[in-house]
Formats: structure tokens, C-alpha cells, sequence
């Protein structure tokens, strides 16, 4: 178990690697002089090419692109992710401000809609093509097919406009929240009831559920104790990959309710081409993924005793 | 043979797949006894309706499945009882020996899966269920401390065993064996020969393997399309052979000359189902047989009428 944990961390190094490449290269990939962006966001006036030249050799960025990988590189291991070119801020000290608000939001929604896509894809199942079992299909499609900044709008007129119970937007109360997890979680939980009833009904048209029901066992133990315990393994690696829309699905949700989190960060920051803040959510977004992915992996070898003894017994 | 208490009769069973094109009739007609203390084996090719007769029997076809006959079981008609008086025939009274490919559930231990039965029908806890099947596995020669193991880290061979112990913990009045020597090579199919003749059950044991079938059963039945061709006894049965498939199965032995039976034609034959693989097929064949009596055997062919 120890032996397949070291060895699921030495295979993250080189992505890591390419992780920070790739958010680095951004830099590169985006229209437009860094040097003249810095100099004219920060004075105001478009300058003369010689300042530009000046400036340009002043942060390095006149040597080969490698070496400015590296020289980068090393900044981010030692924990130095610079400062934001718009504000003058440390990057990090504005990651950690808004991080706090993402992680609310994100985690209220991940779990409202693992909850309940779990509970309604195992009903799904259980009454596979009856009525209960319709309506919930009926229910995630609307939920895949309806986008969720829509969603979010028409939440807003009915709870805050018309029926005034609810803020449209801000940041601190419990109220604060219900709107955008409401929004988030119905598009969340919606492909993945589909998901949790689909791997449950391939678990029980397995040959070892005739043997369970051979046994004399009622429905409900060949189901949560056979299929289910099966169907997890696939049903839990896509509620973890999903975890890397921590971002990706703050950007639609936080833009719309102005949730002050990384997602709407992001998107400030592009606007401005602030690329010390879009570089470092890049990697931040990156090795939350990697993580996010070896943590599933152990998770994994603690239900599924194939890859637990894996290597060692045929 | 006539002393002998019935444990199972089949009466004019019938299983058809509903589909929405074309239904399938999977098993026609059948007519089976089985009495106390023997062993039977069904013997047939695959997809003959070997497995579908033994699924039907303890009712876990797929719904879209159809049963129709009588399948008496201790006086009752078990095609008319509902799902909670068969759950306390399935697995207590009655229990299946699945094949051993992927009839274990690969994230529960053997112990725990073999046990099952015990601690559901006899109501004692984990734990009392898990020491009785550790005796059995010993009686079976499981190692004690690889019960804590998963199925994947068995053998098929020990897997087989598993399978049997777990069919036998609750020491049910009729076991349905389904292809225990599947995938095992000679010896491991030895080992389970010699399992079987210690096994002292009824017992409904489907197989295509003939040696085995030879070493392990009493009477023999022989399934083709979804019918029963021959009931015999199984000495009777590989001296002398009633019916022309069962014939041509045993002539198809290696051992006996490697001859195959002559390929079919149609699909679908009105009358004997085996006439057009058949060397002594007349005019009489386009008429279905019945199933004749023939010295305490039966056949169903026109050849004994």
C-alpha cells in the first residue's frame, strides 16, 4: 500500500513539470509585449521603444525562452510567485484572499450534488424505465442542457426581484450562498446522477449479482452491498475528476453572483493581461488537479482490493 | 428408480425471451425429474439452454424471461411463488454453484462472500457464519488465512472451491451446479471430480464436459436447442446411447474417433430438431416425437417408437 503511494508520487513529478511549463509558455502564447503591457498599465501613457528595450533586458525578458522557464522556476519553488502587474501585490497574498471564497462555494456544491445525484441515480436505478425513473432523467437532462448562467439570471429574478427573499449578489452571509450553489449544483449533480445510475445498472448485470441473488439475498443487500461497493470505483473517480472545475465552473457562477472567488480573479485578470496572477492560478488550478488525482488513487486501492494487491498476486 | 423420493420434477417447462422483433424460445418443453441422493448431469453444447433450465429454476432470468410449466419443488409450484417466498428458497434450499469466471464479487473477500448464506438464512452473525466456512474451506482444502483474500488472487481452480462451499453451507436439499470444471485444465478438473463424488447432494450438475459428466453423475440428460433428447442412466448412456445426437456427441470424442456431427442446415425445423443433422432422418421426423420410454430410458426419437 506504502510502496504504491510513493510510487503514484513519483510518476506526479514530471507532470508538475509540465504543468509549470505550459502555465509559463502562456506568457509567451498571449498577443502582445510584456514589457510594454507592465509600462503602460503602470504609467499610463503608451512609452518610447528605447524604455521598452530598457525595461524588457531589466526583468530578463530579452534571454532565451528556457532560461526564462528556468529563472521562473526557480522563483516558484522557493515560493516567490511575484507581484501582480496591475496592483503591485504580492500574487500569492491575492490568491490566498480569494481562495477561501471559491472553497465555500465549491465544497457546499460538491457536496449538495454527489449527495443527491448519488441518491437520485441509485432511484434512477432501482426503477429503471418507470415513471420515478423518467422524471429523474427527465430532471438531469434539463439540468446538462439548461446553461447555468441562465440559470443563475432566472434564479435571481424570481428569489431576489420578485420575490425578494434572497440577495442577487455579495459575499459573507449564509444567504450570500444559496443562489449560487443552487445554480451551480443543478448542472453539477445532473450528469452525474446519469453517470451513478449507468454504472450502477452495468454493476448489476454483472454475473456475480446472479450469485448474490442466488443466495437468496433481498434486492436492497445485492445492491448496496454488490453493485454498489462496484459501481463506486467509477462513480468516485468522475466525482473527483470533476473536483477540477473548482475553477473552470466558478468562472460562469462567481461572474454572475460577483462571488469574490479565484474564478472571478481569473477572469479580471485576463481582462487586464495581469499574466503574474494568470500564470499562478494556472499552476495553482494544475496542482490542485494533480492532487485532487493522486488522492483518488489512494482512495481507490482502499475500495478496490485489485489494484491494493496489485503486482503481487496474479 | 421408481422407489425413490422426487426432489424436483419439471413439467412441460417452457422459457421464452420477449423481444421486440422476434421472441426466442430458449428452453421447449422440458420434462425433468430429479430424486433424492443422485446425481444428475445436463449435458449439452453451448447454447443449447443448459443454464437458462437452471436459472429458471430458482426464477432469476432476466424479465424479460417468460416460464411457463410447472417446476415442483417440496410440493410447491415454484413458478407461482412470489419473490420473497423464493428468497427463502434460493441459496437455503436450493443453491447454485455458478461458473467460476465472474461469478465472485471482486471488492468482497471470500471468506465474506462464501458466508453470505449462512449469516442471512440461519440468522447468526458475521462472524459465527465466517468460522463455519473456514471448516468448509478446510474440508476443501482452502487455506485457512486466504479467506481474508480477494477473488483475484485466487486460482480458477480454488475460486471453483470457493463456489462449492459456498453452495453447500447451508446444506441445501438440491444443488444446481453450472459448468464446474469451465476453464480448468486436466488436473484442476480432476480435483474437481473428486470434490463432486465427496459432495453428498442432489444435485443438478450442467456440463459440456462428457469425462466429466462419466465420473461424477448417476443419470444423464442430453439437451440440444432447448430440448431434452435423452434421459438416461449414466452407465447405460455411454455403452449405448439412444439418441442419434447423443450418438454423434459420443463418437465425437477424442477418444472415441474424433468423429463431428454433420453440420446443420436451417435455423428453425419444424418436427425433430435434430432431423437435419441427422443420418437416420425419414419422413416420420417432420413430426415432432415425443419423449419415449425405451428400458427405463428415454428418448426422443421415432427410431424406438
Amino acid at each position: 500500500m506504502i510502496e504504491y503511494i510513493i510510487r503514484r508520487i513519483i510518476q506526479i513529478v514530471p507532470t508538475l513539470f509540465g504543468i509549470s511549463f505550459i502555465s509559463f509558455s502562456l506568457l509567451m502564447l498571449f498577443p502582445g509585449d510584456p514589457a510594454e503591457i507592465i509600462i503602460t498599465t503602470s504609467s499610463g501613457y503608451e512609452p518610447a521603444k528605447e524604455i521598452i528595450e530598457e525595461y524588457r533586458r531589466e526583468i530578463g525578458l530579452d534571454e532565451p525562452f528556457i532560461v526564462q522557464y528556468i529563472n521562473w522556476l526557480k522563483k516558484i519553488i522557493s515560493g516567490d510567485f511575484g507581484v501582480s502587474w496591475t496592483t503591485g501585490e504580492p500574487v500569492l497574498d491575492m490568491i490566498a484572499e480569494r481562495f477561501p471564497a471559491s472553497l465555500q462555494l465549491f465544497f457546499a456544491t460538491f457536496l449538495i450534488s454527489a449527495v443527491f445525484s448519488l441518491i437520485l441515480g441509485i432511484i434512477s436505478a432501482l426503477y429503471k424505465d418507470r415513471a420515478l425513473d423518467s422524471i429523474i432523467r427527465i430532471f438531469s437532462l434539463l439540468g446538462i442542457s439548461i446553461p447555468s448562467f441562465w440559470l443563475g439570471l432566472i434564479l435571481i429574478w424570481i428569489f431576489s426581484v420578485k420575490l425578494r427573499i434572497l440577495p442577487a449578489f455579495g459575499y459573507g452571509n449564509i444567504e450570500h450562498i444559496i443562489l449560487p450553489v443552487l445554480t451551480w449544483s443543478f448542472s453539477f449533480m445532473a450528469i452525474k446522477t446519469r453517470f451513478v445510475r449507468a454504472s450502477l445498472l452495468k454493476e448489476l448485470s454483472e454475473e456475480y449479482i446472479i450469485t448474490a441473488r442466488a443466495k437468496g439475498l433481498p434486492e436492497k443487500v445485492v445492491i448496496i452491498r454488490h453493485a454498489l461497493r462496484n459501481a463506486l470505483i467509477p462513480i468516485i473517480t468522475y466525482f473527483s475528476l470533476s473536483m477540477g472545475h473548482l475553477i473552470v465552473g466558478s468562472i460562469m457562477v462567481e461572474s454572475v453572483f460577483s462571488w469574490p472567488g479565484l474564478g472571478s480573479l481569473l477572469v479580471e485578470s485576463t481582462i487586464k493581461r495581469d499574466f503574474p496572477v494568470v500564470q499562478a492560478l494556472i499552476l495553482f488550478v494544475g496542482v490542485l488537479f494533480v492532487i485532487t488525482n493522486l488522492l483518488i488513487d489512494i482512495l481507490y486501492a482502499i475500495i478496490d482490493p485489485r489494484i491494493r494487491y496489485g503486482g503481487k498476486n496474479v | 428408480m421408481s422407489l425413490k423420493k422426487e426432489i424436483l420434477s419439471i413439467e412441460d417447462l417452457r422459457v421464452v425471451f420477449k423481444n421486440p422483433f422476434k421472441n426466442v424460445a430458449a428452453v421447449k418443453d422440458v420434462d425433468l425429474k430429479i430424486y433424492e441422493g443422485e446425481k444428475l448431469a445436463l449435458i449439452g453444447e453451448s447454447g443449447s439452454g443448459k443454464s437458462i433450465l437452471a436459472l429458471s429454476v430458482l426464477r432469476l432470468l432476466p424479465k424479460n424471461a417468460e416460464s411457463s410449466g410447472k417446476i415442483i419443488f417440496k410440493g410447491k409450484n415454484l413458478l407461482e411463488l412470489n419473490e420473497s417466498e423464493m428468497r427463502e428458497i434460493r441459496g437455503k434450499q436450493i443453491a447454485l454453484i455458478p461458473q467460476n469466471q465472474a461469478s465472485l464479487n471482486p471488492v468482497l473477500t471470500v471468506g465474506f462472500q462464501a458466508s453470505e448464506p449462512i449469516f442471512h438464512h440461519f440468522k447468526v452473525n458475521k462472524k459465527v457464519a465466517f468460522d463455519k466456512i473456514l471448516k468448509l474451506f478446510k474440508f476443501f482444502k482452502i487455506p485457512e488465512n486466504r479467506a481474508k483474500e480477494y477473488p483475484h488472487q485466487f486460482s480458477g481452480g480454488m475460486r471453483q472451491r470457493v463456489l462449492v462451499s459456498m453452495g453447500l453451507s447451508t446444506n441445501p436439499d438440491l444443488i444446481l451446479a453450472d459448468e464446474p470444471t469451465k476453464g480448468l485444465d486436466f488436473t484442476k478438473k480432476n480435483k474437481i471430480i473428486e470434490i463432486f463424488n465427496k459432495i453428498n447432494k442432489t444435485s443438478l450438475i450442467i456440463t459440456h464436459d462428457l469425462h466429466f459428466a462419466q465420473k461424477i453423475s448417476d443419470r444423464i440428460a442430453v439437451m440440444y436447442r432447448g430440448e431434452i433428447v435423452e434421459i438416461s442412466s449414466s452407465k447405460d448412456f455411454f455403452c449405448s446411447p439412444l439418441h442419434p445426437y447423443s450418438r454423434g456427441l459420443l463418437n465425437s470424442l477424442p477418444s472415441r474417433g474424433l468423429k463431428p456431427i454433420k453440420e446443420g442446415r436451417r435455423k428453425y425445423i419444424k418436427g425433430c430438431i435434430f432431423r437435419d443433422r441427422c443420418d437416420f432422418s425419414y419422413k416420420r421426423c417432420r413430426i415432432k416425437p415425443p419423449l419415449l420410454n425405451v428400458n427405463s430410458s428415454f428418448v426422443r426419437c421415432w427410431l424406438y417408437d
